[in-house]
């Protein structure tokens, strides 16, 4: 069992053309789940595919164990220790499951055929994707597909995981499923997890980085999300005008994200979501200032 | 790597790009055995030929697989492992290279195989096999390296036919020479082999090129993900490619075009130009080397092939001369003997006719080997028809009439090749009217009266000399 790697990044930045995707990022991520929350061009894939090592960041650097990411050599040992599932997942239509997960664990150096069929096996076990290692690749659905590329990414017990959008295309039983899977690997691993949805990170995660505009907005756990909420949260009658966020629930009385919208206002007891839409209203409003 | 060779080439094995090429290279190549007589040698050269068809399969195989990475989005999932490109990129050229090479050995040896069912016999020539697998081969590792550095399915596609085509384009004698295929191989004998030989500098050639597109495949791979090629065995490879390239390519251009056998001695192979004063001299005969030994016949008539086509083809050349040969058995100086030489066809020896190897391997229609007998038997080799002659040649009208007598034409075919031309018929009469009446009043009587009626007027016959109203059956 492969035992969690230390990363740390250090004023990392990235820049495409004349647009910033990083700036300046600075983060130790430890054995461990982390999440990778923010809207859409936040740079949450620009981080995960610098730290896997497929982009050169336009400064800073990317310490995986200690090996520097900018060196070729050291470039191969982070690989040694990495999985990756990339958000675009692209397999190989004509390979069959089984073919698939086996010809990338050949390149991740698994070189014994008998330890690596094993390997790939388990892998498919966990994805439960057992019973369809001989389908065609290019038969399967979405999300099949998509457990496919999780299959890959830790069928060599990899130190670092790295996941951008895992649970796209699974349905709410195979997420659940996912979420138990994760959560076994993080116990001993770094994986970090980038994804729209909270509730995953809520769930699995024990370290949550809440990015916006290439920026670390937050860095902390969940429950420290969540307490970013306290005292921010109301059911109201009304819509609370000037609030972060407001809408209407099923009781008819609006969910009210900001200051006490009027004095029938009830407090509410926050969630990991309320954290993370507080700290994106809050870097907008900063942002627009 | 071997691992990844080996799915990769699983996968190659079961590509339909490839077999594409190698069901219309098999296809090609059983129409040839429909008309060509089975010998393994000529059988060879078939496979060869029409074996660099695959080449357009290997190219779209090579391509596909140069943008499999690219175009189905794995290149991530890829990259981010701790193998190399550059030894990714030699797996999969190693892989698309023993599939390329094995689906053009598959090709050879099956011929070969069905060649020798029918009873082909003979050595083929291996070099050949090298040759071509080597060609299919460069094909591939273009395509791979079209794909990669395309990305584009468009240019992948297109990429195997424009190949072909450029391979396949009759350009001047250098440029067939230099080509991945070498189309102009001839004459070529089961005895002699290929005169001039161009496939030792044509296999050096192909080598350098193979080298020095695999090198450049690698060191692109390499670049492209971030690694820094390891410079000795690129510049090594380079340079054994370069060398190889330089040092074929100098040799296929410095060998003649084609030469002319005269004779088995490697001394007596001529330039056309050189050569046409000699086959033009009506004594010329090619020298009796005794390598068609595998004869077949009786005192009328016995053909003498090489061993490689067995009695099989001397029996068969037997059956259809020896019915013409019948109609002028006994009369002075007709030939007695056929006899396969790797020159042209005519010439005649005493009481031996002498017949092109190909003429004879495939067996074109019977006036095409008859025709040469009568040429012979009638004196026409050495005293050619006068030009302008007015009333034709007499001695076509006798041919004409043995040709019809002995069942090569019908007389249909005699009456319309009256109105079209005699040349296909081997008659070389300027006016096809005055020859093709006479042989037809001929055919009205029975063989063995014009027979007896000729053999007093022979020797004037044969000096071209006899009035054609002398002919049997002609009137006053």
């Amino acid at each position: 069992m492969a035992s969690g790697a230390h990363v740390r990044i250090d004023g990392l930045g990235k820049r495409y053309g004349g647009v910033a995707a990083l700036a300046g990022l600075d983060l130790e991520l430890e054995p461990g789940i982390t999440g990778l929350l923010g809207p859409n061009g936040a740079g949450k894939t620009t981080l995960i595919r610098i730290l896997a090592t497929l982009l050169a960041p336009s400064a800073g650097e990317v310490r995986v164990n200690g090996w520097r990411a900018a060196s070729p050599a050291d470039r191969v040992e982070i690989r040694r220790r990495l999985g990756y599932l990339p958000q675009d997942l692209g397999l190989y239509p004509r390979f069959t499951v089984f073919e698939f997960v086996d010809y990338l664990a050949i390149l991740k150096e698994l070189d014994d055929p008998a330890d690596r069929h094993r390997r790939v096996r388990a892998a498919l076990e966990a994805v439960e994707l057992e019973d369809l290692a001989g389908r065609k690749l290019r038969t399967l659905s979405g999300g099949m597909r998509r457990r496919v590329g999780i299959a890959q990414a830790i069928v060599a017990d990899p130190q670092l995981l790295l996941l951008d959008e895992p649970t796209t295309g699974l349905d709410p039983e195979q997420r659940m499923r996912f979420r138990q899977l994760i959560a076994g690997l993080g116990a001993q691993r770094t994986v970090v997890l980038s994804t729209h949805l909270v509730e995953d990170v809520a769930a699995v995660c024990t370290q949550v980085v809440v990015l916006w505009q290439g920026r670390v907005r937050f860095s902390g756990t969940p429950s420290g999300l969540r307490q970013l909420a306290d005292g921010q949260v109301w059911s109201s009658p009304e819509d609370g005008r000037g609030a972060f966020a407001s809408w209407r629930t099923e009781t008819g009385a609006y969910r009210v994200l900001g200051p006490r919208p009027s004095a029938e206002a009830e407090p509410l007891p926050p969630t990991v979501e309320d954290g993370y839409l507080l700290v994106t209203a809050r870097s907008r409003q900063d942002a627009a200032a | 790597m071997r691992a990844v060779a080996r799915i990769e080439a699983r996968h190659l094995a079961r590509s339909p790009l490839l077999w594409i090429g190698v069901a219309l290279a098999a296809w090609s190549t059983a129409l040839t055995f429909r008309s060509e007589w089975p010998a393994l040698a000529p059988a060879s050269l078939n496979a060869y030929l029409n074996g660099f068809l695959i080449s357009a399969g290997a190219v779209w195989a090579g391509a596909w697989l140069g943008l499999r990475d690219r175009v189905s989005g794995a290149a991530d999932l890829v990259a981010v492992t701790p193998t190399t490109p550059r030894r990714l990129w030699w797996a999969r050229l190693t892989s698309v290279g023993a599939v390329a090479a094995g689906a053009f050995a598959l090709l050879y040896a099956t011929t070969l195989a069905v060649s020798a069912a029918a009873g082909g016999r003979g050595t083929p020539d291996l070099r050949l096999l090298a040759d071509g697998a080597l060609g299919v081969v460069l094909s591939a590792l273009v395509g791979m390296t079209v794909g990669r550095l395309s990305g584009s399915r468009t240019v992948a596609v297109l990429a195997g036919p424009v190949w072909y085509l450029l391979c396949m384009v009759s350009g001047d004698p250098w440029g067939r020479r230099l080509s991945p295929a070498l189309l102009q191989l001839g004459p070529d004998s089961v005895e002699l082999g290929f005169v001039p030989d161009p496939l030792w500098p044509h296999l050096a050639y192909l080598l350098g090129l193979v080298l020095l597109v695999g090198a450049g495949l690698l060191t692109q791979a390499a670049r492209g993900g971030g690694q820094r090629p390891r410079l000795a065995p690129v510049l090594v490879a380079a340079l054994a490619g370069l060398a190889l390239v330089g040092v074929g390519g100098a040799r296929l251009v410095a060998l003649p075009e084609t030469l002319v056998i005269l004779g088995p001695d490697p001394a007596d192979w001529k330039p056309p130009a050189e050569a046409e004063a000699v086959l033009n001299d009506p004594s010329f005969a090619y020298p009796d080397d005794g390598r068609a030994s595998s004869c077949a016949g009786d005192a009328t008539l016995t053909t003498c092939v090489y061993p490689a086509y067995r009695p099989a083809l001397a029996r068969r050349v037997n059956e259809i001369v020896q019915p013409v040969a019948r109609l002028l058995a006994g009369l002075p100086d007709v030939p007695t003997r056929i006899r396969m030489v790797p020159t042209d066809s005519g010439h005649c020896n005493g009481d031996e006719v002498q017949m092109a190897e190909t003429t004879l391997r495939w067996l074109g229609p019977p006036g095409t080997l008859a025709g040469p007998y009568l040429s012979c038997a009638l004196g026409h080799a050495h005293q050619p028809t006068p030009s302008g002659n007015p009333t034709g040649d007499v001695r076509d009208a006798v041919k004409l009439w043995a040709l019809a007598a002995g069942g090569v034409v019908t007389a249909e075919e005699l009456q319309r090749a009256g109105d079209t031309g005699l040349w296909q018929l081997g008659a070389t009469g300027e006016r096809p009217s005055a020859t093709v009446a006479p042989a037809l009043a001929m055919l009205e009587l029975p063989a063995d009266r014009v027979r007896a009626e000729l053999a007093p007027r022979w020797e004037r016959l044969r000096a071209g000399t006899l009035p054609m109203s002398e002919l049997p059956g002609q009137r006053p």
